[in-house]
């Protein structure tokens, strides 16, 4: 059957992408995921993949040529297969979502045992399938019943509302539609963004389609599936703004930039992480792998998100280098074009909220990461240095860790750690 | 000296609950600002002798006398009028009409001179009014002792309008009323005068304008007011036990309107409830339900409902009143309907 | 000044009153007593609900009016209307039931006692608002004159009236328009607690009548001949397009202001006292003593009010309660 390859959806703001390059032509042989075609919006330069093996057929737009979100682009034909006729959109389709739809159906988890069932729950394991069969009920053409809910999070997904079956009144499409359509385009295909520090780091631009549904997926993940909780200390960072203010003068002519309190912040958390290995773990089916590398993270925002590139093998830099590896990142988030690869094999994240006057909070971790450090803002506070009330520049911080892996006592002796060369930036040396 | 000092500590602790009923709550508010303020009086139908019809000022001819707690004749809009000028010149009235159905026959006075008197003058004068109000249905009282009205004052620029659904909040927001140099059209559910609450003792203000979280909730928020209130909050008791968690947020203040703790709940829950006792067509919930959509529009996941009375003056017949306004298996219904399908 | 109508009654002449009308006064104002006796024991007894004001004391004012006024006259009432509607031919049956919120009362129970309302029988309609009858009254006197025909309206009201605009309002209007009215204030010397005194300025409510150039005549509200002759005399003048009559009746309600009301505001010696005027017992005594009525009169009487008020409660208590697509119609007209 022919598979439509539609423009995603990747920023709340995007109504078309602009088709700038095609990598096939007409008739050309593809397989699932080879990348294919690629397109630019206001924001971001992107690619889309094949979402199926098979032969490219009805390219619909040239480089140049404009295509709206969920416009067809071309389609992936069977071998032999005719182009489908006019109207693809009412085409029963089982495809739900932007990423590429299910090949092999992916360890999923199907009805509970049989013994002692709670009436609620068949019903349930019939919902989360129900997209893999869903009909198109909406009339085509026609306004489609959907609550403003519905659609908001259906254009965060990437999800196309008008393949959807309603289940509110009057079959309206509801919110619980689009969050099941969307779970099944998840449990069926990996989220394209991170992924695992094991898994083979493939080279190639990020298609960042359906940004917030891959954060909503991967946040919901980690808070369903870790023991997460969270520990919060106060620190003296005193003597750590004067270094990090020293050290911004020293370097900025050599460097281009003035190293920043992230910089700084993250060469204390690789030190601390390399002596406290289990923080820089992840599980692993049933066993806890010790990372090798630091791979430190940090959340950056972006119009439609938050990505979290990382610096690889951050054990092995001097603060400069460090800084200048963020610094590169960071260009290429603002520039559109960073690669997965910088987005995948993190094994620590660092994520600060001081700019906005937040101090503390409860950061969710990264998966597959076992820990993330929420860090606040630095703010002149009173405190007590030996028996004396002084100034002090103080700041929070707040480490979610995973109780599974981690236990509180050996978490609080990373903070601790963390902490302490904060405090007395200087033991770094 | 230590003995003092530990009860002290201990009553901060845990404070001593202090029930009382509604209208005692009322009119404490009134006493304590008579006391604390000589230029505050009592203006209206029975609220001497007789106590005011619902017992509100009871006891305050004794203690203030015919000076400063003024029975009136039957003459509404003299009262209302009588107000604006007292006011105008300096005092800060505290006018009663015994039923907001009988402010129909002050209207002219309350909507033509006391809500436009600052403005249409060049903000010369100040009007610290207070008009109370009962209000409501629910005891029998037939079609003409027994309006919700609030929206007549609701749409008239110039005025402020309060609806209390606790008695601590009735003592605190009368305070702020009378403290207020507005117009403030202050109405009492006639139904609530008879519940009782935790009132603190002395001095105390709930700000006008402030809507309060009455229950917290996960799978829809009912916004309303006045005695729904106790309804929407014995709904939720209901549909907990059923696993539904609803968010109750009581407005309180009409106008100004607080709407963020109802944003911002529907932002959660994803679907909104308006409920109020006065007819549902042309009734305040549709500036309510308005409000929610403005500014919870991409959040909500069903259309914001409403339920109000039915559209006819309230009936006599035991049946048909309670039939004819929102009742709480009404409620519960109508949170059940919206949450359909989650 | 007010003319005082006292002369007009009983103490000083013989009663000239027709044996049906005796009987008929006799009945009306028994029909009252009994009726509100009966309702407020309901009420103590839960089976019915609402705001009950009681009539009882002051029979003698709507039956001695209501004794000279035709079916098709038309009268306003007030909340403390039970005895205009009775006085007026109204139903026990039709009351009661409606008392009781039931489908087979005059409003089909959507009024209660405060609003009760006979078209068919001149009776406008009760009210909860005080004083919002009198323009109302003015204007169905308006709608006759207009029409030409020769029907009158009383419009009952209290002394709590007396301050309201509404009154100098309707009265003024009805005596620039010299229209068929008669305005008749019954006053029982209370709005709820407040005296009359308090509420109304000047030494009398009949006396206003100067101030819009209408007669204003005070009268012996408890004497029901007295009233009688005064009514006769306004609706003559009503009728023959002399314009209204302000009457003020002076009464007593013997209950409180409410079923809810005990009245603690009232000495006890003034109840007492106006308890000797009871109006019944004062009608008594007079057309016995003069030979009018017998024993038997008032027994036959007595025990017709009687069974006709238990057969009201019956019929109430075996009456349905409205449907509840009752709520919403009737608000329109077709």
């Amino acid at each position: 059957m022919a598979t439509p390859i539609k423009m995603p959806l990747l920023g709340m703001t995007m109504e078309e992408g602009i088709i700038s390059k095609w990598l096939v032509e007409e008739g050309d042989p593809v397989t699932k995921d080879q990348v294919i075609v690629e397109f630019e919006t206001d924001k971001i330069n992107a690619e889309i993949e094949a979402p199926a093996d098979g032969v490219i057929g009805g390219i619909a737009a040239r480089a140049g040529e404009s295509v709206k979100v969920q416009g067809i682009v071309a389609y992936v034909l069977a071998e032999g297969e005719e182009l489908p006729a006019a109207e693809p959109v009412a085409e029963p389709v089982s495809e739900t979502a932007a990423p590429p739809p299910p090949v092999a159906p992916a360890p999923q988890p199907v009805a509970p045992p049989p013994v002692a069932t709670p009436p609620a729950q068949p019903v349930q394991a019939v919902t989360q399938t129900a997209p893999a069969t869903a009909q198109v009920v909406q009339p085509v053409g026609g306004r489609i019943k959907a609550s403003p809910l519905a659609r908001r999070l259906a254009a965060e997904f990437g999800v196309d509302i008008a393949l959807l079956q309603g289940s509110g009144p009057g079959g309206r499409i509801v919110a619980k539609d689009v969050h099941a359509s969307a779970d099944g385009a998840r449990v069926a295909a990996p989220a394209p963004v991170p992924v695992p520090a094991a898994a083979p780091a493939a080279a190639g631009a990020v298609p960042i389609a359906g940004m917030r549904k891959v954060i909503a997926d991967r946040m919901m993940q980690s808070l369903s599936t870790m023991a997460q909780l969270t520990l919060v200390t106060e620190v003296d960072a005193t003597r750590f703004v004067e270094l990090r203010t020293d050290l911004a003068s020293q370097h900025e002519d050599a460097l281009g930039f003035r190293i920043s309190f992230n910089d700084l912040l993250a060469r204390i958390v690789t030190r601390a992480l390399v002596e406290h290995p289990h923080m820089n773990a992840s599980l692993s089916g049933d066993e806890i792998v010790n990372n090798e590398h630091v791979n430190i993270g940090l959340a950056v925002e972006v119009p439609d998100g938050l990505v979290v590139p990382n610096v690889k093998n951050a054990q092995n830099m001097q603060l400069v280098e460090l800084a200048a590896a963020f610094r590169k990142l960071i260009g290429s988030v603002t520039g559109g074009n960073l690669d997965l690869n910088d987005l995948s094999g993190g094994t620590f994240t660092i994520t600060n909220l001081g700019a906005l006057g937040i101090d503390a909070f409860t950061p969710v971790i990264n998966p597959p990461e076992c820990a993330i450090l929420g860090v606040g803002r630095i703010i002149a506070k009173p405190a007590v240095v030996d028996g004396e009330i002084a100034i002090r520049q103080m700041m929070t911080l707040s480490l979610t860790f995973d109780h599974r892996l981690n236990d509180g006592a050996p978490a609080a002796r990373f903070l601790q750690r963390i902490s302490q060369l904060i405090e007395q930036p200087y033991l770094l040396i | 000296m230590t003995t003092t000092t530990a009860v002290a500590a201990v009553s901060q602790e845990a404070p001593q609950e202090r029930l009382i009923f509604f209208n005692q709550a009322l009119r404490e508010a009134i006493d304590e600002e008579m006391q604390r303020d000589p230029a505050v009086f009592v203006i209206g139908e029975e609220v001497g002798i007789w106590g005011g019809a619902y017992k509100v000022t009871e006891g305050l001819l004794e203690k203030y006398g015919e000076s400063r707690i003024i029975d009136t004749p039957i003459s509404e809009a003299l009262i209302a009028g009588a107000a604006v000028g007292a006011s105008i010149t300096g005092l800060r009235p505290i006018a009663e009409f015994m039923y907001s159905d009988f402010m129909g026959i002050a209207m002219d006075q309350i909507v033509n001179q006391a809500a436009k008197n600052r403005y249409m003058f060049g903000g010369k004068a100040t009007l610290p009014i207070v008009y109370r109000a009962s209000t409501g249905a629910g005891i029998g009282n037939a079609a003409q002792h027994t309006q919700s009205l609030e929206a007549w004052f609701t749409h008239i620029p110039g005025l402020k309008v309060v609806a209390p659904s606790t008695p601590y909040d009735a003592k605190g927001l009368l305070k702020s009323a009378i403290r207020d140099n507005n117009v403030v059209v202050f109405l009492e559910h006639k139904a609530l005068y008879a519940s009782r609450g935790n009132v603190p003792e002395g001095d105390y203000v709930v700000p006008l304008g402030v809507s309060d979280v009455k229950r917290e909730g996960t799978h829809a928020t009912i916004v309303t007011y006045a005695r729904q209130v106790t309804f929407a909050l014995e709904a939720a008791e209901q549909l907990a036990q059923e696993g539904v968690e609803v968010e109750v947020i009581d407005l309180r203040t009409l106008y100004p309107m607080d709407i963020s703790k109802a944003v911002a709940s529907v932002q959660k829950t994803n679907r909104a409830l308006v409920v109020h006792e006065a007819v549902q067509f042309g009734g305040f919930g549709g500036e309510i339900a308005s409000q929610i959509q403005q500014q919870a529009f991409d959040y909500l996941d069903a259309p914001v409902e409403r339920l109000g009375a039915l559209h006819s003056p309230v009936p006599f017949s035991e049946p048909l009143e309670f039939g004819s306004f929102p009742s709480v298996d009404r409620i519960v219904d109508a949170v059940r309907d919206l949450i359909v399908g989650v | 000044m007010a003319e005082n109508a006292s002369q007009s009654g009983s103490q000083n002449g013989a009663v000239t009153l027709s044996r049906d009308k005796l009987l008929w006064i006799y009945q009306a104002m028994m029909r009252i007593r009994r009726f509100e006796e009966a309702a407020e024991e309901a009420f103590r007894n839960a089976r019915m609900r609402g705001a009950l004001h009681f009539y009882i004391g002051e029979e003698a004012t709507a039956t001695g009016i209501c004794a000279e006024l035709r079916t098709d006259d038309y009268i306003t009432s007030t909340h403390r209307g039970h005895g205009h509607c009775i006085a007026k031919g109204g139903r026990l049956s039709k009351m009661m039931a409606e008392l009781y919120g039931r489908a087979t009362g005059y409003c089909g129970g959507k009024g209660g006692s405060m609003h009760i309302a006979d078209l068919d029988l001149g009776i406008l309609g009760a009210n909860g608002i005080v004083g919002a009858g009198i323009p109302i009254a003015a204007g169905a006197a308006l709608g006759a004159k207009l029409r030409g025909e020769d029907r009158v309206t009383v419009c009952f009201f209290g002394d709590g009236a007396g301050p309201t605009g509404a009154f100098h309002e309707g009265v003024n209007f009805a005596a620039v328009q010299s229209l068929p009215v008669i305005f008749v204030c019954e006053n029982n010397n209370y709005g709820m607690a407040t005296t009359s005194d308090k509420a109304n300025a000047g030494p009398s409510i009949a006396g206003r009548g100067v101030a819009y150039g209408i007669p204003g005549v005070e009268v012996d509200g408890n004497d029901v001949f007295a009233v009688n002759a005064v009514a006769r005399e306004a609706i003559d003048r009503a009728r023959s397009g002399k314009g209204p009559t302000l009457i003020e009746a002076e009464t007593y309600r013997f209950k409180g202001h409410t079923v809810h009301d005990m009245a603690p505001y009232r000495a006890k010696q003034e109840l007492e006292a106006w308890l000797k005027r009871d109006p019944i017992e004062r009608f008594k005594r007079v057309v016995e003593s003069q030979n009018l009525l017998t024993a038997e009169d008032f027994d036959r009487i007595d025990e017709d009010v009687v069974r006709e008020v238990e057969m009201a409660i019956e019929f109430a208590e075996a009456s349905p309660f409205p449907p509840l697509e009752a709520i919403e119609q009737g608000v329109y007209a077709d």
